[in-house]
């Protein structure tokens, strides 16, 4: 039997946008004012995380990652409390300056300003700790990445990240063992629970429409906290509704819920800062597991060949997985995975129509093609990262996007990085930052919210996450979402205020 | 009478032809102490695990693929691919990862070898071979079983 729950609020999703909008919310249980999140994923407190791939899977959409349908792409998000801030690196970008403007000038949003967003940024960023770490935190790994920019006079810049006491285990991506990185999961849903939310994992939402939603309530998996909800469907009621379930599912979802006059842009637009990572072999111990994974990024080539080159490092799984062929040659290469040094190049890519969420026979597909300018920026990437670890005194290269598996000299990085070695399903680009989907907009034909998320034509309906976003915010987004659902947080209160 | 499968995924028809795509991607090292390569019983058994768990339609494509690895070296080499020499295997997967004309074999094979790596470097059996310490023990999910086990005994 379908049970009923009646909430003045509910919100879809516990990532960087709901899990914001749920503690903005908060201080209004103290007036007696119902808040829900409802949240597909398990429960992982820090204790349940062990740090071992295997079992982590279950963090992540699909256990794994979402394949566009040609198979170019796959996209990483997470599917817990918490969502996709439980296992992101905390790496901390202010949206560029001019880029809400551009937004505001471009797609009908006089309401949208510059200065609005600036200062939420440095508030968030105080809420959430995010600073420029000392240098202490420099490991070899990061080392190696600077001395070559260093060499080649590139310019070398530190991230902001949103950690406190962190114990540089380095195991961010598979949720933070010590609780020290400072997504939702450890400070915004603490906040909003210890004010009277009700958060229900395990809760995947099914329909929404005008005053509700429909859902279905899953047992807890193993290693992960219960509810109080006993498994089963159920149907919400609730004033007002806000989607905040990521890029990969807010727009499925509203497309499955057939809403009247859903606007024809939703789904569309979708962007994602392909990614790959590449790695080099250095003489000396790297040893990139211990210490924090990213401190560095080149930004001199973002205006000439689009990207941006960070430092990164993962687990030996994850790293297998982006090396090219089979056989013994990745195996000899991961059997040094103690000096592998490992960068990763993310693309901004340009929101296009056909690059689009859509759903069939009930099921999300993405659909999304790599531009002739994002597979130009890929390759160029790789050859630029290879410069860079030549430079550091690297022997040998292993990028993805290469005629042969390794690359001892940096003479070397043109004739093998070429665009034919990007082979669609040879080649998986991947993805950890989708973006669009629920693009803001005046028009409702050409858009599906309005400045504030709420989606045209359904004054109880919000959107409040990253697939708002009308483009790529070109820098790593999750301070810029919070940023956007903190202004739709403001605007459900007020447009409770009317009930 | 046959033995029941040690496997939630695998049947023991493919888990054969896993088995022989997994010694493919991570050759095992045949010198005196040399290393399991992914097709030992754990790896194998961890990737099944991972296989089971994902949404079931991928486990059907997975099964479809292997059964299609198995008998397409027919049409070449007469046999199927359980049956071909080492290089001769490695050659037909060489044409599935890097074929232009079929997509959906790439996809297959990408999807195939995704699997073998995990389970051969998602276990701690590796990772003295890659001079990895692996988790640390200090955290938390650690400190509090190493307690409640102490507590037991
Ligand atoms: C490995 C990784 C590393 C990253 N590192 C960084 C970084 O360093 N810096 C940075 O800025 N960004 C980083 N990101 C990106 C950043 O985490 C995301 O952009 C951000 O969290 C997206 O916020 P969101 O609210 O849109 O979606 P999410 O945070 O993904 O949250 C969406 C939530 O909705 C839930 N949900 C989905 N469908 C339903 C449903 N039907 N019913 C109920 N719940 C549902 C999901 O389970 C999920 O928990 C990283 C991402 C990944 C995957």
């Amino acid at each position: 039997m379908t049970r009923r729950l009646d909430y003045d609020v509910l919100i879809i999703g516990s990532g960087a946008g709901g899990g914001t909008v749920a503690a903005r919310l908060s201080k209004l249980c103290g007036e007696g004012v119902r808040i829900a999140v409802a949240e597909a994923g398990p429960f992982y407190t820090r204790e349940d995380f062990n740090m071992r791939e295997p079992d982590m899977l279950g963090m992540f959409v699909d256990r794994g990652a979402v394949p566009s349908t040609s198979f170019e792409i796959a996209v990483t998000a997470a599917q817990c409390v918490g969502g996709s801030t439980s296992v992101y690196t905390g790496v901390t970008f202010r949206a560029p300056e001019g880029l809400v403007a551009g937004w505001a000038s471009d797609f009908g949003l006089p309401e949208l300003r510059e200065d609005d967003v600036q200062a939420r940024f440095s508030r968030i960023e105080t809420e959430i700790d995010a600073h420029v770490p000392g240098l202490d935190y420099e490991n070899e790994n990061n080392r190696v990445f600077r001395r070559g920019c260093e060499a080649l006079g590139l310019p070398v810049k530190q991230f902001r990240l949103n950690i406190k006491d962190c114990q540089r285990c380095g195991f961010c991506n598979l949720g933070c063992p010590y609780g020290s990185k400072r997504g939702t999961l450890e400070v915004q849903l603490p906040e909003a629970v210890a004010r009277g939310v009700e958060l229900i994992p395990n809760c995947t939402i099914t329909r929404v429409y005008d005053g509700g939603a429909e859902a279905t309530i899953g047992g807890a998996p193993p290693g992960t906290q219960a509810s109080r909800h006993a498994p089963g469907p159920v149907q919400f009621r609730a004033k007002i509704v806000v989607v905040a379930a990521g890029t990969l599912s807010s727009s499925a979802l509203l497309l499955r819920s057939q809403l009247a006059n859903l606007s024809p842009a939703c789904g569309k637009y979708i962007t994602l800062h392909p990614a790959l990572t590449s790695f080099a072999r250095m003489p000396q111990p790297v040893r990139g597991f211990d210490g924090f994974p990213k401190l560095y990024y080149t930004d001199a080539y973002s205006e000439s060949e689009h990207y941006y080159l960070e430092t990164a490092f993962y687990f030996p799984f994850i790293t297998a997985k982006s090396l090219p062929g089979f056989g013994p040659e990745p195996t000899r290469f991961m059997r040094s995975y103690d000096h592998l040094a490992c960068t990763i190049a993310l693309v901004h890519d340009e929101a296009e129509e056909h690059n689009r969420i859509r759903v069939k026979d009930g099921q999300r597909v993405l659909e999304y093609h790599l531009s002739d300018s994002s597979r130009q920026a890929l390759v160029q990437a790789q050859r630029r990262a290879g410069e860079i670890y030549f430079a550091a005194g690297a022997l040998e290269y292993v990028s993805l996007v290469s005629d042969r598996f390794s690359i001892t000299s940096a003479d070397e990085l043109a004739s093998a990085i070429t665009e034919r070695s990007l082979v669609p399903g040879k080649v998986v680009v991947s993805s950890a930052h989708p973006m669009g989907g629920c693009r803001m907009g005046g028009d409702p034909r050409s858009s599906v919210t309005d400045a504030f998320g709420q989606v045209h034509g359904h004054p109880s309906l919000f959107v409040a996450d990253a697939s708002l976003f009308p483009t790529s915010t070109k820098v790593n987004p999750y301070l810029t979402i919070m940023a956007f659902a903190e202004r739709v947080a403001e605007r459900v209160e007020a447009r409770l205020r009317h009930f | 009478m046959t033995e029941p499968s040690p496997h939630r995924f695998f049947t023991p028809r493919t888990a054969a032809i896993f088995r022989a795509i997994a010694a493919c991607i991570v050759p095992g090292d045949a010198s005196p102490g040399g290393h399991e390569g992914a097709d030992s019983d754990a790896a194998i058994a961890l990737a099944d695990r991972a296989i089971a768990e994902r949404p079931a339609r991928d486990g059907r494509l997975i099964a479809l693929f292997l059964k299609v690895v198995e008998l397409l070296p027919v049409l070449r080499y007469g046999k199927p691919f359980s049956r071909l020499r080492p290089e001769q295997q490695r050659s037909v997967l060489a044409f599935l990862e890097s074929n232009r004309a079929l997509p959906k074999l790439r996809q297959g094979f990408f999807g195939v070898k995704t699997f073998a790596l995990l389970g051969y470097y998602g276990g701690e059996e590796c990772f003295g071979a890659l001079h990895y310490p692996g988790p640390r023990r200090d955290a938390p999910y650690y400190v509090l079983r190493a307690r409640t086990e102490g507590a037991k005994q």
